[in-house]
């Protein structure tokens, strides 16, 4: 067989992959309105107008059994300090915003991972994962052939069973044996052998993951700064002893820690307090620099004290604690 | 015409036969037209239609599926924004194309080296009849060779382009296209010679 006609016949083998949904990347970016549902500061005024119909039409009614006052407070006043600037009260009018309790998740078996804040290398593995639990604990590897390499996964991963799977530093499902993966890493140099506790099935040659790159074809983009903060200077939050309380909820999106505005939906990037990090688990949480939670994933909390700004949001604290 | 309460505005009545045209077969021309006008809906559907062949045009010259998803959607991206130049509708998929080969082209010389490549299993072991070491050599020469060098090969012998089409593709005058072509095959078969 002709060089050309291998060619063709490795090349027509790409159309076996999946090919991953692009207009979901590709839409945001055309600078047009896409019909969503979304709440936008439009539809929020509409609602609170038609709220304000509502009660005051009830309100009027002599044989209604709700006095009026029984609708005004806002949840997320409630705690607001006398004086202190609150949010719109359209934001914080969903009753149910208070907190929404984590659901239990199951527990997440650790894997083998490097220390938190290890640079990651940029050399790509392809191949197919696989799995096992050897006496009790989990082991990954990527296979190509005959060739098998133990992965350490970045910090904050994790793995649950029944069945196996790799799991992210938010605790959602990235991948499973069997599936092609795309790994951003690098391997240890061949006459470097790997420690036994880096190796637990014993294969000899180790990949150290720097993010998973894509899983079956579609992009995955997982990796350790998936759970890195942005936080602030010292002497920098001059500002925050003007913040007023914000409903905000701590979600991933697009592959990093995000916050969404409860007023709007909207997600955007935050900056935290100095010493302020995120812990992987069933739910990701945000932890202050004395160890005590502050946030925790998937959880709304309206008295979050922070300034919203185009490009994101600061935070600075929790009801009336601001920190430094 | 009804009558009474339940008259629907002229606009409704625009705007449903709007969405069934769109809905139901639109030819390429019109899809293409429609997005020009700025339909995102319009655009949506050749997204829907052609990304496919898109992503695998991309996949096929940068061997990196995270590469081809960011290529593919950047070629759309940038189709969008200079659709309004595009004069002739029905050029669309040539003029798509050439996006998307100076698009993967681009993708490969701003992205990170690949220090490691491990062929994929499953596609090679998918057929029984050519040896997989010769399929790897074969991926392991192809990866070697410029992304340029990976673009005219790809044109040729992937989507079957012949060289006129290859050299529109690729913004080349044909003496030019021709002339690639010849040593990009030169330097696989150097490379297949170089595997270990």
């Amino acid at each position: 067989m002709s060089v050309e006609d291998e060619l063709r016949e490795l090349l027509s083998r790409d159309d076996d992959y999946t090919v991953p949904d692009l207009r979901a990347g590709i839409l945001p970016q055309l600078g047009s309105q896409t019909p969503r549902w979304r709440l936008t500061p439009s539809a929020v005024v509409a609602g609170v107008a038609l709220a304000l119909v509502l009660v005051l039409g009830r309100a009027m009614l002599p044989t209604t059994n709700n006095p009026p006052a029984a609708t005004a407070p806002a949840v997320g006043n409630a705690t607001a300090s006398p004086g202190m600037a609150t949010e719109a009260p359209a934001s914080a009018a969903p009753s149910a915003s208070a907190s929404i309790e984590p659901s239990a998740a199951p527990s997440v078996l650790p894997v083998v991972t490097t220390p938190p804040g290890s640079l990651g290398m940029d050399a790509l593995a392809t191949g197919t994962l696989g799995g096992a639990r050897p006496g009790g604990g989990v082991c990954f590897w990527i296979e190509q052939g005959t060739t098998r390499m133990a992965l350490v996964w970045p910090y904050g991963f994790g793995a649950l069973d029944d069945p196996l799977r790799l799991v992210g530093p938010d605790g959602q499902d990235l991948a499973r044996p069997g599936d092609h993966v795309e790994l951003g890493g690098g391997a240890l140099p061949g006459e470097i052998p790997p420690r036994p506790e880096d190796d637990p099935c014993g294969l000899g040659k180790v990949f150290i993951v720097s993010g998973v790159a894509t899983v079956n074809g579609a992009r995955s983009d997982v990796g350790e700064g998936s759970l890195r903060l942005v936080t602030r200077e010292p002497g920098t939050s001059a500002f925050c002893s003007s913040t007023v309380q914000v409903g905000l909820m701590l979600v991933m999106s697009e592959s990093s820690l995000r916050v969404q505005l409860l007023s709007s939906g909207d997600i955007r990037t935050a900056t935290w307090p100095l010493g302020f990090t995120a812990h992987p688990g069933g739910r990701t949480t945000i932890v202050d620099g004395s160890g005590k939670v502050v946030m925790t994933q998937g959880v709304e909390d309206p008295t979050v004290r922070a300034r919203v700004t185009a490009s994101g949001v600061d935070v600075c604290g929790f009801r009336d604690a601001i920190y430094p | 015409m009804s009558t009474g309460p339940y008259t629907e505005s002229p606009n409704a009545g625009n705007e449903w036969a709007r969405i069934v045209r769109l809905d139901t077969q639109m030819n390429e021309e019109t899809l293409v037209a429609e997005a020009r006008a700025g339909s995102v809906e319009a655009f949506s559907r050749l997204i829907d239609r052609d990304g496919a062949v898109c992503y695998r045009l991309c996949f096929a010259i940068l061997r990196s599926h995270a590469d081809a998803q960011d290529a593919a959607q950047a070629t759309f991206v940038k189709a969008w924004r200079q659709l309004p130049s595009l004069r002739d509708v029905s050029a669309w998929s040539d003029w798509l194309r050439r996006i998307a080969v100076r698009t993967a082209i681009d993708t490969a010389r701003h992205n990170r080296p690949r220090m490691v490549w491990l062929a994929d299993s499953d596609a090679a072991q998918a057929d029984p009849s050519v040896a997989l070491a010769d399929r790897m050599e074969l991926e392991a020469a192809f990866v070697r060779l410029s992304t340029d060098d990976r673009a005219v090969l790809t044109l040729r012998f992937y989507l079957d382009l012949e060289l006129p089409q290859v050299a529109a593709a690729l913004g080349v005058p044909l003496g030019t296209a021709k002339s690639r072509l010849h040593r990009a095959l030169q330097r696989l078969r150097i490379a297949l010679e170089a595997v270990p």
